[in-house]
């Protein structure tokens, strides 16, 4: 069929003025000579082993404990899994710099807990910890997901030949959680290679490179240094989007598969519980950090409970921020939801010559560090009437988390019967009713996973729109910068419980909905 | 009578030539068959005859009309495919109803019309399940429901029960010829399976990589075959089936 | 699906709904100084909507170099004046303004006006001190002592005026090398190099530090809140900055922007240099803060207006590794 396509023609235009236009913009205004100063100067150099040192140790960890846990809840006979699952997911519920302040809550020179044992995790092990605590969800929800693939067919056939666990292992189990693996790693990587929340709460003196970017943007104004060394932020990024890209994944041609049958073990089962529980415990710890700090007059000078954070919040216009923050949240969630939607059928149902481009397109925004967008959005629409409204933020959010929501549809749409527009096509359907009372319904678990991940993400980040926002388009969870930087710990613990409380009851609603559903159509597994 | 015709149907893919100048009559209320192995070209000759696809050269006639250029909607085809393609979210009765209502723009209307025609193929006793909860078989007959429904002049097959096991699949043979004798729809059926297509068929066109090697009766097939191909392919299975007796049996015949 | 054509609708609809006629105010004072701003507006101007914009000093003028004069804010105040020199083309001709309040030789731009001198100094943690038998600095090499390690905190010179001013001090007293030098030698002993002039304060609060290289009016604040401080100025004298603010250009013709900028400056202006900020720079300035140093000489701070000493020196600054 090589009719013109006009919604793949929409889409693309949709993603080249949002993605390419901009970063090429901005890579055009960066002053190439200064180059060679920037990667010659010590600071520079100290900024990026300090980053790759922290953060290859704090992806080996976090991957270690997200493998742990899958397997706890993949190959136990753990209790309660899906209460633990949505447990071990909290972190990923508060944006980046939480952590790294309810790490100085706990652990700080003034910690709750450190004080007392004498020591403080500020500097290289804050920023291992807290980058820690917030990706190793995001790893964890991988591997899970690829637990759900094996084939465990081969479990038996590995018993039948006479493999010992380990050859099993290696054969079986590996082969197919390879591509999870892999990716799990370099998403972790580059996550954290990335981030400058954690950073800056936690990390004194020990400077990490997305640091180092802010502070030539913020304190030396200089765009361009900063788009010089937010390239190199790109790096892993881009590695890590053509592995995605490129790297077969036979894995997810399985479409039935038996289910695995859990051997017994008490001790195996007892002392991934206790590892798990503990994890659990310490980010609740860590909420519960929070929780004290909004309810205490002051952490150094007394103790006493006292309600006059919130009061402090409320007489500030929280009220307003908040409501900024839901509807941006709502119009990334549902108008993104849609875009990917759609930009996923074109690429996994309708094909055709641009397919491949958009596909390449949808998924390059997972290789572009928030601040770097939200940078390249600042030059290029700032003379626009786009300029300081809501639209901007909205944009920004729906191509900074595009990436993700596109897979998620993309993958479930390749499984669904090829054969569903034939059908349409010669019965005298319209495509566009066979997608509504076929398609849309049969996905509908993945579309409620995709407005999730957008609303979530919306509500934490603090990256992209920060060079964006205005007074009357302030998200709330900017708030916390402000606040962490006025020393209001009690304030800023206020407004990251909101974000958590907030997006904890989308989570909710989301899972009850789910439940109900497959309750009532047990047609969603089996398509 | 002849319903469908088609003329130097020729169709390149990727600088191959997949189907090769082909030259056949379809009579009404026939049951023909297209026979050969995977890769020969049936699977695309059915595309471009329901409309999916076109060709590069040749003309489709059906019914004194030309329809090549035609859409799929408006070809009075309809379509079985191989894993029946049942609308997972919609029950028995839903499915079978989905298209015609929307033609007729008449709930009630359509919703009669739906419920003869499962009768007709034995399912309305099940109306309300999923197809999941349908055996291969049952998904099969609503399949055909959904496009009889339609009033299709011709119904093309496509691979239709190489999914399932070989007990399942000599039950729905007798019940799909059953179907057409009553419904006296043309049916134009795509399979690799010998056996299939001689027992069900009134002709059968052998295909290889894209040209049309015997168009005949199965007996004229088996007895005359017109070139070594044919003749390879069909004593083939013969062959395979009488060696298997030997063995289960020890007789050497 | 009706119902999400609806709520789409409505949702961006919501997103248009957004007072224009309102005046609005970048400022980079701390949240207490903006809070009683935001008060004291209200008081003033009840009828207008004027909006007071908290926005760090960097952001503040990231921002305007980034948008130039369709940014949204009308009025800037409290800018650190390297950046304001740097961005001051965005920024009004202000030669219609009176101001005679200030003290002659203060304001010397047209584009913009001084909001505040500060100073900074040592602030120490006395109670920490006395625990710890610590000996207390009374020069830059004094803060070079083992015994202080890791418990320093000084602003990023990149980042803030109050660490470019330390920077600068040490540059004219040590020279450009020997200045360097000492600062790679006093990392040992910094346990961060804040972002923002206030972090090193608030790091002292936070019980995280026991040496704040900071604001003199915070650390004052501070010990009047009932932190047990003390303000200790080093025998070079104590450093000190200055802030600026202005109007972008072309508000001035804006309802309201110059009642509120005159009010700004001969009102507010006074009350918060009186209150908080009390170097001296107004002809008329009663300052009211308690225990506020009478005494602090001025330190050798030659250049801290000129935009190619910054350039230089931040350069410089890189060689320090942070």
């Amino acid at each position: 069929m090589k009719k013109f396509n006009i919604s793949q023609f929409l889409i693309l235009i949709f993603l080249i003025t949002f993605v390419i236009f901009p970063l090429g913009r901005m890579l055009l205004m960066v002053k190439w000579a200064n180059f060679g100063t920037l990667i010659a100067s010590s600071s520079f150099k100290e900024a990026l082993i300090n980053s790759l040192l922290v953060t290859s140790i704090a992806t080996i960890i976090a991957i270690l404990i997200a493998y742990i846990l899958a397997f706890t809840l993949n190959r136990t006979n753990i209790k309660h899994r899906a209460v633990l699952k949505l447990l071990l997911t909290i972190p990923m519920l508060i944006p980046s710099i939480s952590h790294g302040l309810g790490l100085i809550n706990l652990f700080g020179t003034n910690g709750l807990i450190s004080k007392g044992l004498g020591f403080n995790i500020i500097g290289m092990p804050g920023i291992i910890i807290g980058s820690i605590l917030y990706s190793f969800p995001i790893a964890f929800l991988m591997f899970d997901d690829g637990f759900k693939y094996i084939d465990n067919n081969l479990y038996d056939t590995a018993h039948v030949l006479g493999l010992n666990k380990w050859q099993t292992f290696k054969t079986v189990t590996f082969t197919y959680l390879k591509k999870p693996f892999l990716s799990a790693v370099f998403a972790t990587f580059t996550m954290i290679f990335t981030d400058y929340g954690v950073p800056l709460a936690v990390g004194g003196k020990f400077i990490t490179l997305p640091v180092f970017l802010y502070k030539e943007v913020i304190g030396l104004l200089d765009f361009s240094k900063g788009t010089m060394i937010g390239l190199f932020l790109l790096i892993p990024a881009l590695i890590s989007f053509l592995f995605d890209t490129f790297f077969k994944d036979y894995a997810h041609n399985n479409l039935k598969s038996k289910d695995y049958v859990i051997k017994e073990n008490k001790l195996r089962d007892n002392v991934l519980k206790i590892l798990t529980y503990t994890l659990i415990t310490f980010v609740f710890i860590l909420l519960g950090s929070f929780i004290y700090y909004a309810f205490i007059n002051s952490p150094v000078l007394d103790h006493s409970f006292s309600l006059k954070h919130f009061d402090y919040i409320l007489a500030n216009n929280v009220g307003k921020y908040l409501f900024n923050s839901l509807l941006i949240a709502l119009l990334v969630s549902i108008l993104g939801t849609i875009i990917a939607y759609f930009c996923a059928y074109e690429t996994a149902r309708v094909k055709g010559k641009f397919s491949r481009l958009l596909h390449i397109l949808a998924i390059v925004s997972l290789a572009i560090p928030g601040i770097v967008l939200g940078l390249s959005f600042t030059t290029s629409f700032k003379s626009t009437f786009l300029h300081n409204t809501f639209t901007i933020l909205i944009i920004v959010n729906i191509i900074h988390f595009f990436a993700s929501p596109y897979l998620m549809a993309y993958n479930a749409l390749q499984k669904i019967n090829p054969n569903f527009e034939m059908v349409a096509k010669t019965c005298n359907i319209s495509l566009f009713k066979i997608i509504k009372d076929v398609i849309i319904p049969n996905t509908k678990i993945t579309i409620r996973e995709m407005f999730s991940y957008f609303f979530v993400n919306s509500m934490i980040t603090i990256s992209a729109v920060t060079f964006l926002y205005n007074t009357k388009t302030m998200p709330l969870a900017l708030l916390i910068n402000n606040y962490e930087g006025n020393l209001m710990l009690g304030e800023a613990a206020i407004i990251s419980l909101i974000i958590l409380i907030i997006n904890i009851i989308l989570k909710l609603g989301i899972y009850l909905i789910n439940r109900y559903e497959s309750r009532k159509d047990a047609y969603e597994y089996n398509i | 009578m002849v319903s469908l015709e088609v003329k130097h149907l020729s169709k390149t893919y990727k600088k191959k030539l997949v189907l090769n100048d082909l030259n056949f009559t379809v009579n009404k209320g026939e049951f023909l068959s297209i026979l050969g192995p995977s890769g020969c070209g049936k699977t695309t000759l059915l595309k471009i005859l329901i409309g999916i696809e076109k060709s590069d050269q040749g003309q489709i006639i059906k019914d004194n009309t030309d329809i090549t250029n035609f859409d799929a909607a408006n070809r009075g085809m309809g379509i079985v495919f191989q894993n029946y393609a049942l609308f997972p979210n919609m029950n028995v009765l839903e499915n079978v109803m989905y298209a015609l209502k929307i033609k007729m723009k008449n709930k009630d209307k359509a919703k009669e019309e739906s419920l003869k025609i499962l009768k007709m193929v034995k399912m309305d006793q099940e109306l309300k399940k999923y197809p999941h909860e349908l055996s291969g078989g049952q998904q099969q007959r609503v399949a055909i429901a959904r496009t009889l429904v339609l009033n299709p002049d011709i119904i093309l097959f496509d691979e239709p029960m190489s999914a399932l096991d070989a007990d399942n699949r000599l039950t729905l043979r007798k019940e799909l010829k059953a179907l057409q004798t009553k419904f006296n729809t043309t049916m134009i059926y795509i399979t690799h399976d010998q056996e299939e297509a001689f027992s069900l068929s009134d002709r059968v066109i052998v295909m290889n990589e894209g040209v049309i090697e015997q168009i005949d009766t199965p007996n004229k097939i088996f007895n005359n075959p017109k070139n070594a191909y044919v003749k390879n392919f069909v004593t083939r299975h013969l062959i395979e089936k009488v060696e298997s007796i030997e063995k289960c049996t020890g007789i050497d015949l | 699906m009706k119902k999400l054509w609806c709520l789409l609708g409505f949702l961006i609809l919501l997103t248009g709904c957004a007072k224009d006629d309102s005046i609005v105010i970048y400022s980079s004072m701390e949240e207490e100084r903006n809070q009683v701003l935001k008060e004291q507006l209200a008081n003033k101007f009840p009828d207008l909507d004027v909006v007071v914009q908290a926005i760090a000093t960097g952001n503040s003028a990231a921002k305007i170099k980034s948008e130039g004069t369709s940014v949204e804010a009308d009025i800037v105040i409290d800018l650190e004046t390297a950046h304001m020199e740097d961005i001051k083309d965005n920024f009004a001709n202000l030669s219609s303004f009176d101001d005679s309040i200030y003290l002659d030789g203060v304001n010397t731009e047209d584009n913009y006006f001084t909001w505040v001198k500060y100073t900074m100094n040592l602030i120490i943690d006395e109670e920490y001190f006395q625990k710890h038998n610590l000996d207390i600095p009374k020069t830059y090499e004094d803060l070079l002592k083992k015994e202080y390690k890791n418990l320093i905190a000084m602003p990023d010179p990149k980042t803030s005026g109050t660490g470019y001013a330390f920077f600068l001090n040490t540059v004219n007293i040590m020279g450009e090398d020997k200045a360097v030098e000492y600062f790679k030698k006093l990392k040992e002993n910094i346990r961060e190099f804040t972002t923002s002039g206030s972090g090193p304060t608030n790091l002292l609060k936070q019980g995280e530090i026991a040496i704040a290289m900071g604001m003199t009016a915070q650390g004052v604040e501070a010990i009047n809140a009932g932190y047990n401080f003390k303000i200790v100025e080093l025998k070079t004298g104590s450093p000190y900055n200055t802030t600026s603010f202005g109007i972008i250009k072309g508000r001035e013709e804006k309802e309201n922007v110059r009642e509120v900028f005159e009010w700004l400056m001969n009102d507010f202006g006074k009350f918060d240099k009186e209150n908080y900020m009390p170097d001296i720079i107004l002809k008329d300035q009663n300052n009211q803060v308690k225990n506020y140093p009478s005494n602090l000489k001025d330190a050798d701070m030659t250049g801290i207006d000129s935009v190619s000493v910054k350039e230089k020196l931040t350069e410089m600054w890189e060689k320090v590794n942070g």
